[in-house]
């Protein structure tokens, strides 16, 4: 039974994912004094592509089409290692922010050749960027993680989440504090979102991820955006995991798991907002600037680390 | 006639053959020796001056296996490479100085006296150089070569120094009696005998500063040679290191480890960022060498601060880490440079600016290249991951010790090897996607062509055993603990050190399965020119160029290439209506020019006036040796 919840998590992950891509984009026109489109929307989007024809450019080789599935496939994995319900995930071992780090950054890897593989400037110029930016995120997210993991001594997320749930919620430390706020910024940064880069553009002066998918369509730009809504998700639930995991299931009953679903929902919806809120009252870095704004959350994540050891 | 030309013609086959055949039985044999546990052990003192002992414990068999199995995959490269690109003399110098290298490196992996091992150890330098000089000597090669040789020697006498340092406590100068003396060194002989061996050792490892003959000599060697030097014959220091640090003094002070660390650092960063600047393919892959390097001395220097902190079981799982990485390096770093050499076999060229294109030419060398870059990057699902993994586990663990500053450098460390993996990450996504994909960049490119079969087999050798330890790397794990249990005098590695064993089949069940069936899923695409902004139609000057894609890193690392620039305008009067613009960009490393340099100016200069002894008078130099007399005579009176 527990096993059909782990399951339960990672398709919850997978199908809800849209959604929030969708709740943001709602609340961001509300804000800005738009009505705005169904929060529904993604949904309509993926159906659309998914049935529309893939064009393919004529110096493309098989990399361009497999790069979409293959970002698909790592990111749907990377779902099962996060605790959304209950605190345990359906794969998990120690160290497994390690694995899910890295399987992220698989799926980059070959969007990144995918992009090259179009033979268009845009494509190249997308992934170099995307290459900026990742390397230098690379080393905060993991101190950031790995903070947090030294301070509940377990490297599993499964297990963090298990020891935050009985620490009580005014005992939070500077650990947790200074590593919410390096992984938030490194969060903005991993899912391509203002100020760092702009999911709605289309200009080639500022756009990143949208220039390396410039050159998909139909079924396989729909798994991309499929993919990067999952990636979303997945940090947004991380986050939560991590730092706010209170109102998730130790037992395993209707009730409990109810309340689960609830708090999830009412906390992923602080996230949206606060996202929507810095989306447009922020504008987008200069590329250059991004480097620093990277220099923050690492220094606040090797703050992190520093403090785990002092604060002893 | 024609027979007999046509046996010469194929002569090659019954060298390369037996090469083969050699190779497989000590791979077969180490393999036994690795996973059974079982020693061999051969004394051929009667045959040298000094004691010539050979044995393979577990550690040894490692190594062992390791050279094997690479040296099959580049033997069975070379016998259809070799053909093609040499002839004459030049093919028959290669045929015979190859198998000797390799049988230099399984003699330094297998000694257990410090003859044996430092015969082997210089044969293992002057071989390979005779193999670089084979593929030509060039003004620029020749100096090439004079610093290798050069730093290898300077390297060897410091490994020397090491070993007879033993002297005076040890029995002999076998392994089990320096192994045994270790108790009773002195603390200060013990602090030297480390520094000369991480100087020596680190020297043949390449980790930074001493690494400047490494870009200089690796590229410069025919491919195959270049994949045993880069893959293995580094590894054979890694070995060194191990035994001397581990083995025989098993472990010291925390400061022995921070020194390590740093080195593991600083290689690894600045390994992988000269690598990012570079589009030479051979030396881009020679810089990746110095970060992996780095890599496994991160994991070396941290089994050394828990072993001064008194956390053996730790130190074992880093320990593990780092030849855990040894030998994925060594896979993946072999492929990559065969690759390399199936690369100008079939487009000509190992500028990758030229290149372009190539998957879809060569579909085999294509993806094995692939499975080697996600590797090295250390993506999950292949072997480098496995490696890296347990090196960031070792970092975690240190958190737990009590000592503060350990528990504050170790978590740290994380930080690190992340960039690092970052950045590579970033360099073979330009490597391949300059080389591999998008359109040819060039006429040879356009016209490249898949290599022959012998070629592929080698490479795919090593790509298979790249993937196969990636998804189950339990298969490795479980001996190499018991190695490094052999080396770490009985500390047991812990239990976590498997655990990524077990998830990583299902993740890899996980994500092929939904790959498989989106693959069965999707339709037929129709092929379309790319929509070029109303323009007429791109071309392959458009796209990103290696040197485009790595602007942006290159200008936030900016502080670590410090190019020599300058733009020439002419004439100078008329900046917006110039008859030309040239530009020029000159990288020196800043170790050539700030730490090499005026080493090698003030022995000059000192030899300079040093000159002005030798006068060409014959009463002078009757003088000098009187004096020497003299002084000797008055020495031996009061020491």
């Amino acid at each position: 039974m527990t096993a059909a919840i782990d399951l339960f998590q990672v398709l919850l992950l997978i199908a809800v994912a849209p959604l929030i891509r969708g709740v943001i984009a709602r609340i961001k026109a509300r804000i800005q004094n738009r009505h705005g489109a169904s929060v529904w929307r993604p949904y309509a989007d993926l159906w659309k592509l998914l049935h529309k024809e893939d064009l393919v450019p004529p110096s493309a080789s098989t990399v361009f089409r497999l790069a979409p599935i293959v970002l698909f496939a790592v990111t749907a994995v990377a779902a099962a290692f996060v605790p959304v319900l209950r605190d345990s995930a359906l794969l998990g071992v120690t160290g497994d922010f390690i694995l899910l780090v890295y399987l992220l950054a698989l799926g980059r890897f070959f969007l990144m050749l995918g992009a090259m593989d179009g033979g268009s400037a845009f494509g190249g110029m997308g992934a170099s960027r995307e290459a900026l930016v990742s390397t230098l995120a690379e080393a905060p997210l993991l101190l950031g993680l790995l903070s947090v993991a030294i301070a509940a001594h377990t490297a599993s997320i499964a297990g963090i989440v298990h020891w935050t749930l009985g620490q009580d919620f005014s005992r939070v430390s500077a650990i947790h504090a200074l590593a919410f706020a390096a992984l938030a910024l490194v969060a903005i940064a991993e899912t391509g979102r203002i100020p760092v880069d702009n999911p709605t553009t289309h200009l080639e002066l500022t756009m990143i991820h949208e220039a390396m998918v410039l050159e998909y369509s139909g079924p396989s730009l729909a798994l991309i955006e499929w993919a990067s809504a999952i990636k979303l998700t997945v940090v947004l639930a991380l986050l939560i995991a991590l730092f706010a995991p209170w109102g998730m299931a130790t037992t395993f009953s209707v009730l409990s798991v109810s309340i689960a679903l609830f708090a999830l929902l009412a906390k992923v919806a602080v996230l949206a907002v606060g996202i929507a809120v810095i989306e447009s009252s922020v504008a987008k870095l200069r590329m250059y600037l991004v480097p620093d704004f990277l220099g923050v959350a690492t220094a606040l994540a090797i703050l992190a680390v520093v403090f785990t050891a002092v604060m002893r | 006639m024609t027979l007999v030309a046509s046996l010469w013609k194929k002569a090659h086959i019954i060298p390369s053959a037996l090469l083969v055949l050699s190779l497989l039985v000590g791979a077969v044999v180490a393999a036994l020796s690795f996973w059974g546990g079982f020693g061999l052990s051969l004394d051929l003192s009667y045959l040298a001056p000094f004691s010539f002992t050979l044995t393979v414990d577990r550690l040894s068999a490692f190594f062992l296996l390791l050279i094997c199995v690479v040296g099959v995959a580049t033997a069975l490269f070379s016998t259809s490479y070799i053909e093609r690109h040499y002839e004459g003399m030049r093919r028959n110098w290669i045929w015979i100085l190859l198998p000797l290298f390799l049988l230099s490196m399984v003699l330094v992996v297998t000694a257990s006296t410090a003859f044996a091992f430092l015969f082997g150890w210089e044969l293992m330098t002057l071989f390979s150089a005779g193999l670089i000089v084979v593929d030509g000597d060039s003004e620029k090669r020749r100096h090439n070569i004079y610093v290798y040789l050069l730093m290898m020697h300077a390297g060897a006498a410091a490994v020397v120094a090491a070993f007879l340092l033993f002297l005076p406590h040890a029995e002999g100068l076998d392994f089990a009696s320096m192994r045994a003396s270790a108790g009773n060194l002195p603390v200060g002989v013990r602090a030297a005998m480390f520094v000369l061996a991480f100087i020596g050792f680190g020297t043949k490892a390449g980790i930074v500063p001493l690494h400047v003959w490494l870009p200089k000599a690796h590229p410069i060697a025919p491919s195959p040679v270049s994949a045993l030097m880069s893959g293995v014959m580094l590894k054979t220091a890694i070995y060194g290191f191990v035994r001397f640090a581990f083995d025989f003094l098993g472990g010291g002070p925390s400061w022995w480890g921070y020194l390590v660390l740093a080195a593991g650092a600083l290689s690894g960063v600045l390994g992988v960022l000269y690598a990012i600047a570079e589009h030479d393919l051979k030396r881009l892959l020679a810089y990746h060498s110095v970060e992996n390097i780095g890599i496994i001395y991160l994991g070396l220097g941290s089994a050394l601060v828990f072993t001064a902190n008194h956390a053996p079981a730790w130190a074992a799982l880093a320990l593990m880490a780092a030849l855990l990485h040894t030998l994925n390096h060594a896979l993946f770093k072999s492929l990559l440079f065969l690759g390399a050499g199936a690369v100008s076999d079939g487009a000509h060229t190992l500028d990758i600016e030229e290149l372009g294109g190539l998957l879809k030419r060569m579909r085999t060398t294509g993806t094995l290249f692939l499975i080697a870059c996600c590797s090295i990057v250390g993506l999950p699902l292949f072997n480098g991951f496995v490696s890296e993994w347990l090196t960031f586990r070792g970092f975690l663990a240190g958190a737990a010790l009590s000592n503060v500053s350990a528990s504050i450098t170790l978590p740290l460390m994380t930080g690190v090897l992340a960039l690092i993996g970052g950045l590579a990450a970033a360099c073979f996504a330009k490597v391949y996607g300059v080389a591999f994909l998008g359109r040819p960049r060039s006429a040879e490119a356009e016209q490249a062509h898949e290599v022959p079969i012998p070629m592929l087999i080698g490479m795919a050798v090593l790509g298979v055993a790249c993937v196969v330890i990636g998804v189950v790397p339990g298969i490795v794990l479980r001996p190499l603990s018991a190695a490094v249990t052999g080396v770490m005098h009985g500390a047991v590695v812990p239990a976590e050190a498997t655990s990524i064993a077990r998830v990583l089949p299902w993740v890899a069940v996980g994500a092929v399965g939904i790959v498989l069936l989106l693959v069965a899923m999707r339709r037929v695409a129709r092929v379309t020119a790319t929509w070029a902004c109303g323009m007429p139609g791109l071309d392959a000057r458009m796209q990103y160029t290696s040197t485009s894609f790595s602007k942006p890193l290159r200008r936030v690392f900016a502080q670590v290439y410090r190019p020599d620039r300058s733009i020439e305008v002419l004439p100078a009067d008329q900046p917006y209506f110039p008859n030309s613009v040239s530009y020029r960009s000159v990288r020196t490393t800043s170790f050539e020019k700030y730490l090499y340099r005026p080493g090698v100016d003030a022995i000059v200069s000192v030899s300079h006036r040093l000159r002005r002894l030798q006068t060409g008078n014959i009463q002078v130099y009757l003088l000098y040796m009187f004096l020497a007399l003299v002084a000797l005579l008055v020495f031996m009176r009061f020491a």
